[in-house]
């Protein structure tokens, strides 16, 4: 994908490629290219609608990564570093007990 | 025992769920004695050179929760409280995770049973209630039960 400069001449545009794996869904992963400056909210809210799964009162998903629990706010690009493709997992985060 | 059908469907999962436990620096052992069982090694990625040992018995897969305890080792009992990690909803002292994806959980709270709580038949639940797990080691651990 590209842009156009008011020069004429065109700007790559960089992409990043976010898989994210659900287990118990009969869904394959969600995937999408996103800007490196989405958040992971965007993300995550993302995939909860493609895999039809909503927070609760006791509960919320969130996305890891590398075992991290990866914070809303942070951005793709700060999560994927210099990677095209960053693969995150959902995971229920169960609060009562 | 479990019937042919749950042995079936978790043979069709438990790749999927080695392959996790191998990138987490775990692993996945199936018991000797009960097709239907498994053992994890686990460690929590903010202490690796800690390694925890659970056994996770099914009893139909994937209709029902599992029961989920931890052991001092591969095959050992599953009676030792220092076995078990300090964790939210882990209850070293009952042997027992309070959470709903466990058949202990699901015993304590009737409620869990339907709503957002119930036990999802769908997919691969054996990663997913491994992935909890491990989710709850690399985020909440706390260090080793006394």
């Amino acid at each position: 994908m590209a842009i156009q400069e008011e020069a004429g001449t065109a700007r790559p545009v960089r992409l990043i490629t976010v898989q994210v794996s659900f287990p118990v869904s009969v869904k394959g992963p969600y995937r999408a290219q996103v800007p490196p400056q989405d958040t992971i909210s965007s993300v995550r809210l993302a995939a909860m609608g493609h895999f039809e799964v909503s927070d609760g009162a006791d509960y919320a998903y969130v996305l890891t990564h590398g075992g991290r629990d990866v914070p809303d706010a942070e951005t793709v690009e700060q999560v994927a570093g210099e990677k095209d493709l960053v693969e995150f997992r959902l995971v229920k985060k169960v609060v009562q007990g | 025992m479990a019937d042919q059908e749950t042995l079936l469907n978790l043979a069709a999962d438990e790749a999927a769920v080695a392959a996790f436990l191998v990138g987490c620096g775990g692993r996945l052992v199936r018991d000797e004695a009960d097709p239907a069982a498994y053992w994890l090694a686990v460690r929590p990625g903010s202490a690796t050179h800690e390694t925890y040992y659970v056994k996770v018995t099914w009893s139909v897969y994937p209709g029902q929760a599992p029961s989920v305890k931890f052991a001092d080792g591969i095959g050992g009992p599953v009676t030792s409280t220092r076995a078990w990690p300090v964790i939210p909803g882990y209850r070293p002292t009952s042997f027992d995770i309070c959470k709903p994806f466990t058949a202990e959980g699901f015993a304590l709270h009737q409620e869990w049973q339907a709503g957002p709580d119930a036990w999802p038949t769908e997919g691969n639940p054996f990663l997913w209630v491994v992935e909890m797990l491990q989710y709850d080691l690399d985020n909440s651990y706390a260090g080793r039960a006394a």
